[in-house]
């Protein structure tokens, strides 16, 4: 059973980790809007490509 | 698309409508000039997409409004911060609709040369602009929304719960993994319980403890905090005996884990916390949602004024700032921010928010202009008499907002049941503590947790915001808002429906409903094309029921006279068109084309009935009786209730209207008042529920319980029917969770339930009703407009 001193401090430890990436991506504005950007998905042009200058 | 509506817009065109364009090689017809134009700029941006991303239409484009002022120094003191070398503004985006708007605003923005983003929240209609302002100006950016039928107006300081919102879901996420983990360990306990060493069990404990910390005391946090607030109040509610399980348990646990005793409860501690703030996270965002899009279009109302000094100067300042005695500027076509004695010469307003009358009124100079109305033909000069709450508006407010006061008597019944559902729970608790400290005191500890487990209201909580939550949903995919959980609950016994005339059962706005063309050189078509030319421009509301028809013939010498009519030439002939007398023909009350040859053609303008509204109406009648309560003409009221067949009152003030509402109301009705203006807002407030139309003005929606965000009069059914439906599933699982407790606390008492077992048959409970109230999110079979287009088709 001693492996168990091994593997359950490294779950919590992947546990830390899943907490921390998913703060970091509610702080990044990741769960602010789960509506539009499906949208984007369906845009044939790629972002950048769609800068033009009034044309 | 369907063939007679406004491809950009979707309103209904009639059949010869001379608008059109050809996208994409598909002929599309449009309301009017400004939608064409909208409709071949985004083809032309390659923005179409938008056409099929949309779930529903834009606003129509309407004559275009200048954003000139935008970029005064005055302007930008107000509204306009700098942030890391950027300015900023806050807008509230009217029509904005579903999320393909915000995805089209987005790449407007992409395309302006300047904007760095506009990232708008299409629930809220909240949008947060960052731009150059050297490179484009704000007015700029204004005016290009403007021009595709969305209604920008600035925000100053919008209310922010976007980092409630995000604290929320964290809380969630860490008492969700939390829970889990912790449930492992401990389930690992219970099956492991003869043959694990005392040194692994207590590994164990100590792991489950660390993990239930942080949910406990992170996610848990708000309960603790709502339970002092009830304790402090003297109220104890739901939080404290949420707050008391959860920190016996926990406390229980760790002192069991420090002495080695014979069983731990950190599943049962973090179970509460994970299932309760799992279904209170869901019914507060769909509930905050709604207020926080209501407190922005409260916040968007008119917080400046353009205030003129002796030498004639402009400046922009905020409402706050002006006093009595001192100038102000009103562009026309732009509402009147305050009380004011008129200094320019004599001008039309439309004071239909105020009063209800869909005419204009003429006021002369020295006139008084009342705060909310809108300025029709030319910019008007006023000298200020009251500002804010002094105004008649203010007032109207001020009594609006008291009368909200007096409803929330629903909400503090449900929490006095809660309490004392409270008090009994802990009471059964204690004395089963008592009885077993007595008898066997090894068994008090299990016996009383196993009673408070069972006895946790987690399934008789959810019962009702689950179903709430559910509807809630359901109904804002279909564009109706509703602001508080007890007008759903309101809404489920409406048996009498109380509605405004003007902009609710009629379209708000007079359409061509008759054309006869006298002189026989000239067709039906080039007629209408002369008319809309000669109306271009204006602003009076009949001008609006020509611009459909609007072929973009030149026009010169355009004039127009108060009272009688336009006039101008096209085609080489000078037209009129206007008045019977004036324009030339015999007395009449159609609205007269004539040139040098005579009178050439008769129209006839009416607020039409919406195409829906004998059939809504209809539809009302099988559960409950309908009525009008209109503040226009008694004569127009009386020619569209007879032809719905129903009984309805014109004149009526907006004091006389709510006063109508609270005798129904007396007389043991439960009264639904549907509007849409500002003369409405009073009444809106004092039914059981009202409902505001989404194009109404902003003050009925602030005041409004439900908020429909098409104009569609099949969506009350639609709300009706839902709350219905909510109110029975509520009731099926506050049947199933009271049934439940009482059969499992007696149990839990003899201590014959682990406490375990108890938090397991807890969370089967409280999993069995969120399934039931989920059924609500299938959409009920009740036809809204577009499901009728289709039935008409199949009949015929």
């Amino acid at each position: 059973m001693n492996i168990l001193l091994v593997l359950v401090p490294v779950s919590l430890l992947l546990i830390g980790l899943a907490v921390w990436a998913f703060f970091w991506a509610v702080d990044n504005g990741q769960f602010d809007d789960l509506d539009t950007p499906g949208f984007r998905a369906l845009d044939e042009d790629a972002r950048p490509a769609s800068k033009r200058e009034d044309a | 698309m369907n063939a007679d509506r406004c491809y950009h817009c979707g309103e209904a065109v009639s059949a010869h409508a001379l608008i059109r364009a050809t996208l994409d090689g598909a002929e599309r017809a449009f309301c009017c000039t400004g939608c064409r134009a909208a409709a071949e700029w985004l083809h032309q941006g390659g923005l179409a997409d938008y056409y099929t991303l949309r779930s529903e239409s834009t606003g129509r484009v309407d004559a275009v409004q200048d954003f000139g002022d935008w970029d005064s120094a005055g302007f930008r003191r107000l509204y306009v911060h700098e942030i890391d070398g950027q300015s900023e503004c806050d807008l509230s985006i009217g029509n904005i609709r579903c999320a393909a708007c915000a995805w089209l605003i987005d790449r407007i923005g992409q395309q302006m040369p300047g904007v760095s983003s506009i990232s708008v929240d299409p629930a809220t209609t909240h949008a947060r602009v960052r731009f150059d302002p050297a490179r484009t100006p704000l007015s700029a950016i204004a005016a290009r929304l403007a021009a595709i039928g969305y209604a920008p107006r600035v925000v100053q300081d919008p209310v922010d719960a976007k980092r409630e919102r995000r604290q929320s879901l964290k809380r969630l996420v860490v008492a969700g993994l939390g829970a889990m983990q912790a449930m492992m360990f401990t389930e690992a306990l219970y099956w492991g319980a003869g043959e694990l060493d005392v040194g692994t069990r207590d590994f164990f404990r100590i792991i489950a403890m660390l993990v239930a910390t942080p949910v406990v005391f992170y996610s848990g946090f708000p309960f603790f905090r709502g339970a002092w607030r009830e304790l402090s109040l003297r109220g104890p509610g739901m939080d404290v005996l949420v707050a008391l399980s959860v920190g016996l348990a926990y406390v229980a646990s760790m002192i069991e884990t420090i002495r080695g005793g014979p069983v731990v409860y950190f599943d049962a501690a973090v179970m509460f916390v994970a299932l309760l703030g799992g279904a209170r996270h869901v019914e507060t965002i769909a509930r905050n949602r709604a207020t926080e899009r209501l407190q922005l279009i409260a916040a968007a109302q008119h917080q400046h004024a353009d205030r003129v000094d002796e030498h004639g100067h402009t400046t922009a300042v905020a409402l706050s700032e002006l006093r009595p005695g001192e100038h102000i500027r009103v562009p026309s076509g732009e509402s009147v921010p305050v009380d004011g004695r008129l200094r320019s010469a004599s001008a039309r307003v439309d004071e239909s928010l105020l009063t209800g009358e869909a005419e204009p009124v003429q006021r002369a100079s020295g006139d008084t202009v009342l705060a909310g109305s809108i300025a029709l033909d030319a910019p008007l000069l006023l000298e200020v008499v009251a500002v804010g709450t002094a105004t008649r508006l203010g007032q109207l407010r001020a009594r609006i907002g008291s009368g909200l006061h007096q409803q929330a008597s629903s909400t503090e019944l449900g929490q006095r049941i809660a309490a004392r559902f409270t008090l009994a729970m802990l009471a059964i608790a204690a004395l089963t503590g008592l009885y077993w400290l007595q008898t066997d005191a090894s068994r008090a500890m299990p016996a009383v947790l196993a009673v408070l487990a069972a006895a946790c209201p987690c399934a008789f909580a959810l019962a009702l915001p689950a179903s709430l939550a559910a509807a809630h949903a359901m109904l804002a995919k279909h564009g109706v808002i509703v602001t508080s959980p007890e007008a759903l609950a309101r809404a489920a016994r409406i048996d009498h429906i109380v509605t405004d005339k003007t902009g609710t059962l009629t379209e708000g706005r007079p359409r061509l409903i008759d054309t006869a063309v006298v002189d026989a050189a000239l067709s039906q078509h080039d007629a209408l094309a002369v008319a809309a030319a000669l109306e271009r421009g204006h602003r009076h509301p009949i001008a609006h029921a020509f611009r459909e028809f609007d072929t973009g013939l030149a026009i010169e010498q355009a004039k127009a006279l108060a009272g009688a009519g336009v006039s101008g030439r096209v085609n080489g002939r000078d037209w009129r068109l206007g008045r019977a007398d004036w324009s030339g023909s015999d007395n009449d009350d159609a609205i007269v084309l004539s040139n040098d040859r005579g009178a050439v053609a008769r129209f006839r303008v009416a607020d039409r009935m919406r195409g829906e509204a004998a059939a809504t109406v209809r539809d009302w009648q099988r559960f409950a009786q309908v009525e009008i309560l209109s503040g226009d003409h008694a004569q127009a009221v009386a020619q569209v209730a007879a032809s719905l067949g129903i009984p309805g009152r014109g004149r009526l003030a907006p004091e006389q209207k709510r006063a109508a509402i609270h005798a129904l109301r007396d007389s043991g009705r439960h009264v639904m008042m549907i509007g849409d203006g500002l003369n409405d807002a009073e009444s809106l407030a004092a039914a059981d529920v009202g409902v505001a139309m989404g194009g109404g003005a902003a003050i009925a929606q602030c005041h409004a319980d439900v908020l429909l965000l098409r104009d569609d009069l099949g969506l009350v059914r639609l709300l009706v029917e839902t709350a219905r439906r909510a109110r029975r599933i509520a009731r099926q699982n506050l049947a199933w969770s009271i049934g439940y407790h009482l059969a499992i606390v007696p149990f839990a008492v003899a201590g014959l339930m682990s406490p375990w077992l108890a938090a397991v048959g807890m969370a089967a409970s409280s999993l069995a009703v969120t399934l039931n109230a989920l059924r609500l999110r299938k959409t009920p079979a009740v036809p809204t407009s577009a499901s009728r287009d289709t039935l008409r088709e199949a009949r015929a």
